[in-house]
């Protein structure tokens, strides 16, 4: 039994022994001729031996978590969508804010113009905010009245010109008879030759010049201004352009005059009131004089 | 009394809302108006003499929206009123379509009385008839909206009169 514990013994030692030695002979082999040419072929086919196993297991693997990223993506893409559609909505918003406040800016721009040719009076700037119930009606209400100082017979004007005049006050809001109403009159004068006539509301169809006799030279596109006759409009507002021009039958003494206003109501927002008479004024002229 | 605070309601209701957005609804001189529609639906509910506070009050509310002559709404208002009570009164039963039909009925009446008063009685033919038209088209969407808003009010009072009677 000894002899037999003693050989058993032994082969661990030699079997102990060799497991070092190829240890050690693998260890040289890979740390110190890893870069020679005798052990770099066997590396070599190592090396693409265990790629094409790592391949057989990598491949369905980063697949898997390709799939998984995509997935994952898909999720925070759908979240992100989410926001940046908010953002774009909100952005959108913004944009047509802005360019709505340039396109008033421009507006305001035009109507501080006319403000400044009218520098004998006093303005009110006031927004249209509604129309008259009756569509056949061309009467628009502003959001200014009695305590802004506005008062009934006040010429109303827009960017491009007259657009009508203030028919009745309230305490906040007015209403404004414009230029195309079926009632609407103004003095006018055709300003290249000065001839006189009355501007009609033809609704629709815009304005005619009335009463201008059939020996006055008329053409289309003279411009109709104010007269200041009618004591209502100052002189030298701009009216509309003459359309068209219609030698009417024997019967008629007057022409035939179309005329389009310069101000499309339907388009305006803000207009201008003129207070061509002033509350201090109307007080003075009102208290007995000292 | 549900009826004329209805009609009185609904009459402010569509007045503010024709003058607010008229401009961007119009063509030509034609617009939705809810007005004749609702004169219709009251009329056929609220017999006389009450039928005619109920047209009157509504006829001032409209009056305050418009600067055609302040007497061309109660007399448009009360002849269509009048004019459905008297067909009312001479059928036993009548059907939606024969209300639509009405309603244009009604219509021209309330518009040549309005344009032939406020001067522009030019404008009948044909802006007035495609008005009426446009009236008769749009009523069933009115008097649906109509209904519905009596629905409610009727039984917010019936809730009322629960509460007031516990």
């Amino acid at each position: 039994m000894p002899q037999k514990q003693q050989k058993s013994s032994r082969k661990r030692v030699r079997f102990f022994i060799c497991f070092v030695l190829f240890a050690a002979v693998i260890a040289g082999v890979t740390l110190k001729l890893k870069t020679s040419d005798i052990a770099l072929p066997a590396v070599m086919m190592f090396k693409d031996t265990g790629g094409k196993f790592q391949q057989f297991f990598f491949i369905p693997f980063s697949r898997i978590k390709t799939l998984y990223k995509s997935y994952a993506n898909l999720r925070t893409a759908k979240e992100e969508n989410e926001v940046l559609r908010a953002r774009l909505a909100q952005l959108q918003n913004e944009i047509s804010g802005y360019r709505e406040a340039l396109i008033e800016n421009r507006r305001l721009r035009q109507l501080l113009d006319v403000k400044k040719q009218q520098e004998g009076y006093k303005t009110v700037l006031a927004n249209v905010i509604g129309c008259d119930i009756s569509p056949w009606r061309a009467v628009v209400v502003i959001d200014k009245g009695k305590i802004d100082g506005l008062a009934a017979d006040m010429p109303v004007l827009s960017q491009a010109g007259v657009i009508g005049r203030v028919i009745e006050v309230g305490m906040s809001c007015s209403r404004v008879m414009l230029v195309t109403d079926f009632q609407s009159r103004i003095a006018a004068i055709i300003q290249r030759n000065r001839a006189r006539g009355l501007l009609t509301g033809q609704g629709r169809e815009g304005c005619s010049l009335e009463y201008v006799e059939k020996g006055v030279d008329v053409e289309s596109g003279d411009i109709v201004i104010t007269s200041g006759l009618d004591a209502v409009f100052p002189k030298g507002l701009l009216l509309g352009e003459v359309v068209s021009v219609k030698a009417s039958d024997h019967s008629n003494l007057f022409q035939d005059i179309k005329v389009r206003p310069f101000s499309d109501a339907s388009r305006v927002e803000e207009v201008l009131v003129l207070l061509t008479v002033f509350p201090e004024e109307a007080k003075k002229k009102s208290s007995p004089a000292k | 009394m549900t009826d004329i605070i209805c009609i009185l309601v609904l009459g402010y209701l569509s007045a503010v809302f024709q003058s607010g957005a008229g401009f961007f609804l119009q063509v030509g001189y034609v617009r939705p108006d809810a007005i004749p529609a609702l004169i219709c639906w009251f009329s056929l509910r609220q017999e006389l003499p009450q039928g005619i506070a109920g047209i009157l009050l509504l006829s001032f509310i409209v009056s305050a929206f418009s600067i055609i002559p302040f007497y061309v709404f109660p007399l448009s208002y009360l002849i269509g009123y009048l004019t459905v009570r008297y067909i009312v009164s001479n059928v036993l039963e009548i059907t939606n379509w024969q209300v639509y039909l009405l309603v244009g009925f009604v219509s021209i009446e309330i518009i040549v009385i309005q344009l032939a008063g406020s001067g522009n009685a030019e404008l009948v033919w044909p802006w007035g008839l495609i008005q009426a038209l446009l009236n008769m088209a749009t009523a069933p969407l009115f008097v649906f909206f109509f209904d519905g808003f009596f629905k409610i009010l009727k039984k917010i009072s019936r809730q009322q009169g629960k509460i007031s009677d516990g």
